[in-house]
């Protein structure tokens, strides 16, 4: 499709500005001789961008079992909570008692759901949740005069607990996964001195599993002093079953755009909630949100890391997460996990003897399948690719790490046994094409807007921008 | 509410094909005596119309008046056409464009998206975005000092105070010292740039003024020269940073279609030169071709992220803020060349309400440069308390002492003349 630029024509530009006659402040030298943004005409904005999300799939378009992210459904009433008007106000208005009482809620609720003494609503999405627990992991050590340089990060993380751990000076130190798909104990504890910080576990983990000596890996760190930090991407497998703070975990981030519907918008924006010990909770971002004399207010702590956020967060999102929990309530929560659950094993049993199944066991929310049984020289990516002919989004490929042609696949809760069934049924045609017909495979996809795209020719001459000839 | 399509006998069925009795047979790797026994305690489900009823009332909670607030969030209209394109589910409810083949809406609004970022900073390349202005701004003082080696930064305390809140935060992280500049006259003042990998200037800065940067360039030639912009409408009026030569450009984009939103979501952006394009932070989108050659885009040089590089990623930065950008695309787009008049009357606006709040006995005008769409202004006490239903702006003496009794006022066409001179009106009679 052309570009915004190619279909720019000037004069076109209708969104007109009235201006009053005062002169500018702004001496000549400091202004700028053209601007030269694309014009168009309104319906041409329109129709340019109704015409690219033609060539988009959200979880609006169909199943999106993509491992480790949960694209459930986003619930339509999230966004009319989010536009009420008085919402949107100002960050430094004065009389702000409705947002704050949306982000103490907020707070109150994701404490009861994890069993975590407090939370700060400042990190604006996961990653940034990690790197604000690592900081406060930093200074909870600097504060006791201790000079600790590592973090323990199994193989089977995500890319970005590593490189949290990095970006705060800390060295990653990785454990391995054992044969049954959990931290392998006899290389914690190798691993283990009083130079750890604490571990960085994500539980149920990157390969769905949740890890049955999670007692013994949290009381192994503690025994050293460590601290344990729980990457609560996969929270959803645990709502109203199990509470985080309850295995021993004393710094958790939470995806409020996984967990709790709130859209992913193509990449953000997300928010990362994070939850601290009793301990820890002096050391959360300034400002705080509290309640005293049944009064809501900011608070700053001195021991407090600092902010790390313009203002207080992605409010927006802290709306569409508290309408969710609202909508659904206790019950809904449990009902959330359980089906999670139920859908993904039922997905696993079903492709089983079709896939291959690196950990052939009970998983959690998600599972992963690889492309070991694969005739033909057939790939994860081709398995990718031709699944987006038959409607569905494809499931996180290579990740992790740890599988060789991985598949990581996350049904979530909001999709139907007839959806599942229809997703299974394509696998399977898919394993038939990759015996007797492997090039609609290779050349997938048949049917998407484009056909495969070539990522190397994309970053070996990078255009990252429009240019005029 | 309840967003589970199985229905009892799905379940039953599906239990049966996996061969298990009971559901909580599939939590039986959680240790037993860590199952929850009891409910969670949170309220139970609501309707969608109780739901709605309940927000609305803690929303009244919250009051809108008039306001002349600025200071890093900003109070603009939103065109129609932002909403109309933001609420399609095809946008709003997809993943990061991993798999280009069916992401080619976000990938092509990401790349036009950068273009119209690097036509107006005139900076060779722009990132997706990242999380707010001020984590775009520390994220690019990390990447200055690992560019330059040198872990300490200058920073002027006209940078607004909550982003050098954040700079100090990451640099703690990070171990970097940040030596602060003073302020002279509301401008940055004199520097020594010896032991320092970069400069970090804020332009408009927080008082409004725009910053000398063809002075500071010249005294900066051996460091990184770093801009921050809370306000970046100021770009559809000002010289482009790249006729300063500033290496990194940094801004809070919120203006730019966004909602005020209690101070976020917000949209962080990050432009710099080509010879920095493999340092930057975040996700890019290039052109490239499918297997027929047609045009198409793809996320590029992924080996500097996180989920290839792990450990040695030029920063840990996932999820952005995509959404907020696809809806900064289109509000750039809409306004298009008109931008720039939307940018003149925001200046006229504080221009004119500057010069009648500067007339009135008790008001003063604290500097005398050329500033964009904010002022400051010392108010008398008793000229105050007449204004109490108007936010009138930010209060500056919490974060600069010797500026007691000054605000920091903030004009918008959301402001328009008739507010303004209501104001005027309730402060002379």
């Amino acid at each position: 499709m052309k570009l915004l630029n190619e279909k720019s024509k000037t004069g076109s530009s209708s969104f007109n500005v009235r201006l009053l006659d005062i002169q500018t402040n702004i001496p000549e030298e400091l202004q700028r001789v053209d601007l030269d943004l694309p014009e168009l005409s309104e319906v041409e904005v329109v129709r340019h961008y109704t015409n690219l999300s033609k060539s988009n799939f959200g979880v609006d378009n169909g199943p999106y079992p993509l491992g480790s992210c949960t694209m459930k459904y986003n619930p339509k009433i999230n966004e009319v909570a989010a536009k009420i008007p008085e919402f949107n106000i100002h960050p430094l208005s004065q009389h702000n008692k409705g947002a704050l009482e949306i982000i103490y809620q907020l707070q109150q609720y994701l404490c009861e759901i994890t069993g975590i003494h407090a939370f700060s609503t400042q990190p604006a999405a996961g990653a940034h949740g990690e790197l604000t627990g690592i900081m406060i992991m930093k200074a909870w050590f600097e504060k006791r005069g201790e000079k600790r340089t590592k973090v323990i990060v199994p193989d089977s993380s995500h890319g970005t607990n590593p490189a949290s751990v990095s970006l705060c000076g800390f060295e990653p130190v990785h454990v391995i996964t054992s044969q049954s798909g959990g931290i392998d104990l006899g290389d914690l504890r190798q691993k283990m001195s009083k130079d750890v910080v604490g571990i960085m576990i994500t539980n149920p983990n990157t390969l769905g599993i949740f890890d049955d000596n999670i007692l013994e890996i949290t009381k192994t760190v503690h025994d050293y002093g460590g601290l344990c930090y729980l990457d609560g991407a996969n929270m959803n497998a645990m709502l109203g079953v199990v509470k985080p703070g309850d295995f021993g975990i004393d710094i958790i981030h939470l995806n409020l755009h996984k967990t709790f519907s709130t859209p992913h918008g193509g990449g953000g924006p997300g928010s990362g909630p994070l939850g601290v010990t009793k301990e820890l909770e002096p050391f959360l971002p300034n400002p705080r949100i509290i309640k005293e004399n049944e009064e809501l207010k900011f608070e700053q702590s001195n021991e407090s890391i600092g902010k790390v956020h313009s203002f207080y967060g992605n409010f927006g999102i802290l709306l569409r997460a508290y309408s969710y929990i609202r909508a659904i309530g206790t019950s809904g929560l449990r009902n959330v996990a359980e089906n999670a659950v139920l859908n993904a094993n039922y997905m696993k049993e079903k492709l089983k003897g079709h896939y291959h199944l690196p950990y052939d066991r009970i998983c959690q929310h998600e599972f992963v399948i690889d492309d070991s049984l694969m005739p033909n020289g057939i790939t994860t990516n081709d398995i990718a690719k031709r699944l987006m002919d038959f409607g569905f989004h494809p499931p996180t490929i290579y990740f992790p790490l740890i599988v060789k042609g991985a598949m990581l696949i996350e049904p979530t809760e909001t999709e139907s046994k007839e959806n599942l069934d229809a997703f299974i049924e394509a696998m399977k045609v898919i394993k038939e094409e990759a015996e007797h017909n492997p090039e609609k495979l290779t050349k997938a996809p048949l049917n998407a807007p484009i056909g495969r795209i070539d990522i190397v020719h994309a970053a070996r001459k990078p255009k990252l921008r429009w240019h005029s000839k | 509410m309840d967003y589970t399509p199985n229905t009892d006998s799905d379940r039953e069925s599906m239990l049966k094909e996996i061969g298990v009795h009971d559901i909580m047979d599939l939590f039986k790797d959680i240790p037993e005596d860590l199952i929850l026994k009891s409910p969670l305690r949170i309220p139970d489900q609501l309707s969608e119309f109780e739901l709605i009823r309940e927000l609305e009332k803690i929303s009244k909670k919250n009051k809108k008046l008039l306001s002349f607030l600025g200071g890093g969030n900003y109070n603009h209209h939103i065109p129609s056409t932002v909403n109309a394109v933001t609420s399609r589910g095809e946008f709003s409810t997809a993943y990061t464009p991993y798999q280009p083949e069916i992401s080619q809406g976000t990938l092509q609004a990401i790349f036009e998206y950068q273009s119209m970022i690097c036509e107006l900073t005139g900076m060779d390349v722009s990132n997706a975005s990242m999380y707010d202005g001020a984590t775009s701004l520390a994220e690019s003082m990390i990447l200055a000092s690992r560019i330059k080696g040198k872990k300490q930064v200058l920073v002027s305390q006209a940078v607004n105070p909550f982003y050098r809140e954040v700079l100090k935060t990451y640099a703690r992280a990070n171990e970097i010292r940040i030596v602060e500049i003073d302020v002279k006259d509301g401008l940055t003042s004199d520097f020594e740039t010896e032991g320092s990998s970069a400069i970090i200037i804020q332009s408009p800065n927080f008082f409004g003024l725009i910053e000398n940067l063809d002075e500071i360039r010249k005294k900066t030639e051996d460091i990184l020269l770093i801009t921050s912009t809370t306000e970046p409408l100021s770009w559809a009026m000002l010289k482009p940073f790249s006729e300063y030569d500033v290496d990194i450009v940094t801004a809070e984009g919120q203006s730019f279609g966004n909602p005020m939103n209690f101070g976020g979501p917000g949209l962080g952006i990050i432009a710099t030169k080509n010879a920095y394009v493999r340092q930057i932070p975040g996700r890019l989108a290039g052109e490239t071709v499918d297997i027929h050659g047609n045009r198409s885009f793809a996320l590029t040089l992924c080996t500097r992220e996180q989920h290839i590089r792990r450990e040695r990623a030029t920063s840990n930065i996932c999820t952005n803020e995509g959404l907020c950008m696809l809806a900064a695309a289109v509000y750039l787009v809409t306004y298009g060349k008109n931008l720039r008049r939307l940018a003149q009357l925001n200046n006229q606006l504080a221009v004119y309400f500057a010069g009648k709040l500067n007339q009135i006995e008790g008001i003063d005008m604290v500097f005398d440069k050329p500033f964009f769409n904010e002022f400051v202004v010392r108010i008398r006490k008793d000229i105050l308390s007449k204004l109490s239903d108007i936010e009138i702006g930010v209060s500056l003496e919490n974060y600069y002492p010797d500026l007691k009794d000054c605000y920091l006022i903030c004009c918008t066409e959301m402001t328009p003349k008739e507010d303004i001179d209501r104001v005027l009106h309730e402060i002379t009679q």
